[in-house]
């Protein structure tokens, strides 16, 4: 069966964490336009009332928000007069498509960028073949 | 229908739900007109289907639209790398009897996900069917669009006829991209041979002094090359190429199950950790 992307990533931060590398963070990021959408079944936590889940994930999730006036700079989008404490617009800023994985390394710095779309990390599905789990798995140890 | 087609069809039904994966396909067929093919011992038809795979892919499955004239229906599938625009060496082959493999469908399913069979960028490869037996015959039903190109073979592929475009054999093929990771180039490294020196220094000044545009010689970006750029180069040299940053942000982390649960994350607060940041959909 094919699993979903975030749930192989959360695979893997365990994997990882078990392996020593405990300074790795994997956090997801909802769109903006998806901010409706249930999230309960991307974090699993009820992995009996969701399909896709095969377990709770322990990664952490987060919702993007719009900053309407697209100037870049984060103003007061909750209205409340003060500047907000959540600020972002990450998928704008970080000019993201649906399903893409950015790597930072320890300092902070952009390394590079894959689209889970097309890229299938499962190796339970055909990642044996491709090999494309060990390739994000190595990219991340590269940096470790 | 019977069980065990119902069975096949929800074991491989997550995979071909899957149209991101899906990077070939004729679309199913209007009609039951097609390719008949036969092999009387010395005559016959085969045909071949011709496609395009433009990224390094690992093959998943194939639908093929095709029925049993006779029955049995004994079948080689072939796929085949691309010879001069020919079917040509073989990549893999399957035995089918396709009056067995239907199950009252106009199509029969090839599932290869344990098979590690690659394909390579940039190149077309084609699929191909022969009848093996002079009691065999079977329908390869017409694409819907004329629009593919394809061959076909009197000799089980000793000789093919010239390619043609037209209604080919109907198809569907599904692969999994591979990842290629890209980091993007390295700056300063003007002779590309992977590292930034004093032979780099040495090729940009000649360019410098010559007036030569050399790719990647225009260190500061500035739409010419001189001793401005030969300055940036050496400061790569002595303190590194400077990184890119991208901009921050700060969000509430909802998953209860995290660690970071109810507190405020992002690319800051993980400074120190290497991170990755997953862009989904919720729901």
């Amino acid at each position: 069966m094919c699993r979903h992307r975030f749930g192989v990533l959360n695979d893997m931060f365990l994997e990882l964490q078990s392996e020593g590398y405990t300074e790795v963070n994997i956090s997801g990021i909802n769109g903006f336009q998806y901010i409706d959408n249930d999230y309960h079944c991307m974090v699993c936590d009820d992995p009996d009332g969701c399909s896709n889940c095969d377990g709770i994930r322990v990664l952490p999730w987060v919702q993007d928000i719009d900053d309407d006036d697209g100037d870049g700079v984060w103003d007061d989008e909750d209205g409340d007069g003060e500047p907000d404490v959540t600020y972002g617009d990450v998928w704008e800023d970080w000019e993201i498509t649906l399903r893409d994985l950015i790597f930072l390394d320890r300092e902070g710095n952009y390394i590079t960028r894959l689209n889970l779309t097309s890229f299938n990390p499962d190796p339970t599905a055909l990642g044996e073949c491709t090999g494309n789990y060990d390739t994000i798995k190595d990219l991340i140890i590269s940096l470790y | 229908m019977n069980l065990k087609a119902i069975i096949l069809l929800l074991a491989i039904s997550p995979l071909l739900g899957q149209d991101r994966s899906l990077v070939f396909t004729t679309g199913s067929p209007s009609g039951n007109d097609g390719f008949m093919i036969q092999h009387d011992g010395s005559t016959g038809q085969s045909v071949s289907d011709r496609f395009y795979i433009e990224s390094d892919m690992v093959l998943e499955a194939l639908k093929i639209y095709a029925s049993n004239i006779s029955e049995p229906a004994n079948a080689t599938i072939i796929l085949q790398a691309d010879n001069n625009n020919s079917p040509g060496e073989e990549i893999y082959s399957w035995q089918v009897d396709i009056s067995e493999e239907t199950h009252g469908n106009n199509y029969f399913l090839i599932i290869t996900t344990d098979l590690c069979i690659y394909l390579d960028e940039d190149n077309f490869y084609w699929l191909t069917i022969h009848a093996n037996d002079s009691d065999s015959q079977i329908t390869w039903f017409y694409s819907n669009n004329a629009t593919f190109p394809y061959s076909t073979s009197n000799d089980l592929g000793s000789n093919w006829a010239e390619t043609t475009t037209g209604q080919c054999g109907a198809l569907s093929i599904w692969a999994e991209y591979i990842y290629e990771v890209e980091t993007g180039d390295l700056i300063g490294d003007i002779n590309g041979d992977g590292a930034v020196n004093i032979l780099d220094i040495v090729m940009l000044a000649n360019a410098a002094l010559s007036g030569d545009n050399l790719p990647g010689g225009d260190i500061n970006g500035d739409g010419s090359i001189n001793i401005l750029d030969i300055v940036g180069l050496v400061n790569i040299i002595l303190n590194g190429a400077p990184a890119e940053q991208l901009s921050e942000w700060l969000y509430e982390d909802i998953n209860e199950n995290s660690d970071f649960f109810a507190q405020m994350i992002g690319p800051e607060v993980f400074n120190g950790n290497v991170s990755l940041y997953y862009f989904g959909k919720a729901g």
